[in-house]
């Protein structure tokens, strides 16, 4: 099944990379939205199906966290796995974000081998608690 | 005064350049490094956390399109590498930014990152920040790239 993915970053040189890398995994790739901050990725998510998002935590207007802490209000947002991407590598951060909701931690810089084994870990998941 | 980042600031601007846009980069004495390209720029953060300060970085502008073509994997005239070359400036620095303060902290602190800004300096900054023992000279493809980072407790 292809993949609906959405990328969340300030940077559009980012989301250029991110989207080039999730090219080269080989993953079935459906629709790939993009957005600017967390509000605008909401708004995406208004109007359409998202199987995951690759989203980075420090932005303008509305950041990854307080993006995932909106999703999570929402019963159908909720459902979404979130993979977060960004520089940072602390481990106690790293927690943080998994209580929060994140699904996964992805640091800069990555390759396609690394994205492709975290997505496959996170839909594993999904597909073990769908089972 | 506290410890020298300097070593650990090239070795981490070297790896990120290399990994991230596949260029090389050679650590020199701040005495060989050229003169400030006219076109150029200074790109800075800061961070805060158990440690606080700024890392400020400086690039020759003929390679804002190099360092986007090549993470983008696009020829350098395409037009997303022309004007995606000062975000990729600042996304390169963000990632050196993160990776030095693993180096220099470990992995369990939290710090807070600012965003990447963009700016210029005259040549005597140039020639200032050369002089501080701090500073990184690095050459990339013969043009230098200077990297600073003051830190305090």
């Amino acid at each position: 099944m292809a993949l609906n993915i959405l990328i969340v970053d300030d940077s559009n040189t980012v989301r250029a990379v991110i989207a080039k890398t999730l090219e080269l995994t080989g993953m079935p790739i459906g629709e790939l939205y993009q957005a600017g901050n967390g509000k605008e990725a909401l708004d995406v998510l208004k109007d359409n199906w998202v199987d995951l998002i690759f989203s980075d935590i420090n932005m303008p207007v509305m950041g990854g966290i307080e993006m995932i802490q909106q999703m999570q209000r929402d019963d159908v947002l909720k459902n979404i796995p979130v993979i977060v991407v960004s520089t940072e590598g602390s481990a106690t951060r790293i927690d943080q974000l998994k209580e929060q909701g994140v699904r996964a931690y992805i640091r800069k810089p990555f390759t396609p081998e690394l994205v492709r084994s975290v997505v496959e870990d996170v839909i594993g998941e999904i597909d073990g608690q769908e089972s | 005064m506290g410890k020298s980042h300097r070593e650990t600031l090239a070795a981490v601007t070297a790896a990120v350049l290399e990994n991230q846009a596949f260029m090389f980069a050679d650590l020199v004495d701040n005495d060989a490094a050229p003169r400030l390209p006219e076109d150029h720029y200074v790109v800075r953060m800061t961070f805060a956390g158990p440690v606080q300060g700024r890392l400020t970085m400086v690039f020759p502008a003929g390679m804002c399109a190099e360092v986007a073509a090549n993470m983008l994997g696009l020829d350098e005239e395409d037009e997303l590498a022309i004007a995606g070359g000062q975000d990729a400036l600042k996304e390169l620095v963000n990632v050196v930014c993160g990776r030095l303060l693993t180096e220099i902290a470990g992995e369990e602190p939290v710090f807070d990152l600012s965003v990447p800004e963009i700016s210029s300096m005259d040549q005597a900054a140039w020639e200032g920040m050369l002089g501080d023992p701090e500073t990184a000279a690095l050459l990339v493809d013969e043009e230098p790239v200077l990297a600073h980072v003051s830190c305090e407790a």
